[in-house]
């Protein structure tokens, strides 16, 4: 079975002007993802998340590296030609009132892609957009509102119908449920969750909100300072994360429970480096309590440690010297 | 009730009380009632998490308990009992003692809170100048001193700082740096770290929650609508919805399980429970503030509702000590 999305060693540098520096947003991150699939792209702010999903939809034009597209790759071809793989590839964005034209009803913003996309037919387009109302668990009298005479939950559903209306294989989901109330964010999840049964889509869900990944995703990538430190089936990396900075992020996060006790073993020293002059050895190194000279040298290759967990770390045999992570295993 | 004798003991701990406060805005649009007799006290040593969902009416509470409300809103009911004197009777001087110096205030959006064209560190020497008879310097030394008790990195450097030198967790300790400067003896944290990384968020709680002990405020008051937040850092937690308190108790008993059929909802989808999350799905929005309904505020999306909620308010009823619900069914419930 071929994956629906490939992504290999994919580069994205920003020129800075009057200056000859980059500043290294994406450095050679790889990642499959197959039919059917969730894979959370967590990391913090910085961290290249938002740029990596905006490269593979070519909204920005990769460095280096290759997407390949249901095994076509994505990256060689003219913008023009890549038009024909939109309707496959959609996006689903962080804040859906600015995502939304203010001066259009939802049904004219859900039926705007099927005008786009040649479906001359009004009748035909109208009930397609019933369908989707339908799909999205929207009521036709919202149908008829604007953005701002909904709830964030409403506009986030308009923001999903839109995006499913030209039924895509691939949704790239920018921190699709921050911006709202811990209520309408679980409405949406469980919606995306549905709509993933039933259509099998692929989603990339970029988020900082671990306890959602933990609970939508098969498989989690870890990024920090631009690089995928470590990737693995969701309860390997929740269960026992191998890289230093997976602990530290995963120890951070606070559960809503009481009997779960963060430990507070896990903390980096000082800040993250800045993205334009990169270290040469791991970029971890200056802040993790595990460093050793050769990590201060060389970037650590990525290790398969089995069961489709993958790290990139030079110590990682040696990681359980900061004893077992014991945190949030089943809320 | 409770006996004398605790009765007593919770007396003399009270710090801060907000009685029965009602208040509201007046727009074009017609009056929006965003308090609804809001009652509840904060006691020393106790961190008080207060959790509502965004128009639940925290951040103008927040307001409401320094009397800093503006125009269109109103403060139509209620006291804020603080060492005995209710603020909302007190003059304009009279605050202008107690706010910032007495009742330090973590504001939530620090950005727009922090003037941009004067250095971070002038600023906050600024407002200890305020409340203090000292000099530039003194002024300018207790701010360093503020600044590097956050955990910043460069205190000094950032101390220099103008707002949009900072990144947003910067920001967010300057603005913990201004509330504490005063060492007040009640801190008011509104969304003290919206926003932020979960990395970030969890040094500048840690490094907050660090000073308010270090420095022996008497009591804090932390809004959010994050259920992790309470269960990691506080002591008592405060549900509100609509500008009414649903939920009162302790943090250790609302996370084995809460009364109220709203908080049950609340916690149930913060733990991302499917079910829950579906139901929740088909009950549509809060009250519209405008035209409020009779009766209980919840009812309309209630899956326990009675006959009875939909004519007479449910007071908020006590439980058990110290644990107090606004539900006619809370016996049904527990």
């Amino acid at each position: 079975m071929t994956s629906v999305l490939q992504v290999c060693d994919l580069t994205k540098n920003f020129p800075i002007r009057g200056s000859n520096d980059l500043v290294h947003a994406v450095t050679k991150v790889s990642l499959e993802i197959e039919r059917g699939e969730t894979i959370g792209l967590v990391g913090e702010s910085g961290s290249g998340k938002t740029t990596t999903g905006r490269c593979i939809l070519r909204l920005i034009e990769p460095s280096s590296g290759s997407i390949k597209f249901h095994g076509k790759d994505i990256t060689k071809i003219s913008q023009n030609t890549f038009r024909q793989y939109r309707p496959k590839m959609q996006m689903i964005f962080q804040d859906p009132y600015d995502s939304l034209n203010p001066r259009q009803v939802a049904s004219s913003i859900i039926e705007e892609p099927l005008i786009l996309w040649g479906e001359r037919d009004k009748r035909k387009r109208r009930r397609r957009v019933e369908e989707l109302a339908n799909t999205v668990k929207m009521t036709y009298e919202m149908l008829e509102q604007y953005p701002h005479q909904m709830s964030g939950g409403e506009q986030q559903r308009v923001g999903i119908a839109k995006a499913i209306a030209t039924d895509p294989d691939l949704l790239i989901l920018d921190e699709p449920t921050s911006s709202l109330d811990p209520s309408a964010h679980a409405e949406i999840i469980d919606l995306l969750r549905e709509l993933q049964k039933e259509k099998e889509y692929s989603y990339l869900f970029i988020s900082h909100d671990l306890t959602t990944v933990r609970h939508i995703s098969h498989r989690v990538a870890i990024m920090y300072l631009s690089r995928i430190v470590e990737i693995g089936t969701t309860s390997l990396i929740f269960k026992r994360p191998q890289h230093p900075y997976s602990r530290s992020l995963l120890s951070a996060v606070l559960y809503p429970d009481t009997k779960i006790q963060r430990p507070k073993t896990y903390k980096l020293q000082g800040e993250i480096p800045s993205p334009i002059n990169m270290p040469k050895g791991c970029y971890l190194a200056s802040r993790c309590p595990m460093a050793i000279t050769p990590c201060f040298n060389s970037y650590p290759p990525m290790v398969d440690l089995g069961e489709g967990q993958f790290v990139a770390c030079f110590r990682v045999t040696k990681v359980n010297e900061l004893g077992e992570f014991k945190y949030g295993i089943d809320v | 009730m409770m006996d004398g004798n605790n009765n007593d003991t919770l007396m003399s701990r009270k710090v801060l009380q907000a009685e029965n406060i009602s208040a509201e805005f007046t727009t074009r649009a017609g009056t929006s009632r965003v308090l609804n007799g809001m009652s509840f006290a904060c006691h020393r040593d106790e961190m008080v998490g207060l959790v509502g969902e965004s128009g639940s009416g925290k951040t103008v509470l927040a307001g409401v308990l320094v009397n800093n409300i503006r125009r269109p809103g109103r403060i139509v009911d209620g006291a804020v009992i603080y060492k005995s004197k209710n603020l909302l009777e007190m003059g304009e001087d009279d605050l202008l003692s107690i706010r910032g110096r007495e009742i330090g205030m973590i504001v939530a959006k620090s950005f727009t809170a922090l003037n941009p064209l004067v250095r971070v560190g002038d600023q906050i020497a600024n407002i200890y100048q305020s409340h203090f008879n000292v000099t530039k310097k003194e002024a300018e030394e207790a701010a360093l001193e503020a600044i590097k008790a956050t955990g910043i990195n460069d205190p000094v450097v950032r101390f220099r700082a103008y707002p949009h030198e900072l990144s947003g967790g910067m920001a967010k300790r300057i603005i913990i740096a201004a509330a504490l400067v005063t060492e007040p003896t009640f801190v008011i944290a509104d969304e003290p770290t919206s926003g932020l990384d979960v990395t970030i968020q969890a040094q500048v709680l840690d490094s907050m929650m660090e000073l308010i002990s270090e420095k022996k405020t008497s009591g804090t008051l932390l809004m959010t609508r994050d259920l992790g937040i309470i269960a990691q850092y506080c002591t008592q937690v405060i549900v509100t919805y609509a500008g009414q308190v649903l939920e009162d108790t302790s943090v250790e008993r609302f996370f084995q399980g809460p009364v109220h059929p709203y908080c049950k909802l609340l916690l149930a989808s913060s733990r991302l429970n499917q079910s829950v999350a579906h139901e929740y799905a088909q009950m549509g929005p809060p009250p519209d503030k405008f035209n409020l309904p009779r009766g209980c505020l919840f009812r309309e999306r209630c899956l326990a509702k009675v006959g009875i909620c939909g004519n007479e308010p449910p007071p908020l009823l006590q439980v058990d000590q110290g644990h107090y619900v606004r539900c006619w069914m809370k016996d049904e419930l527990i």
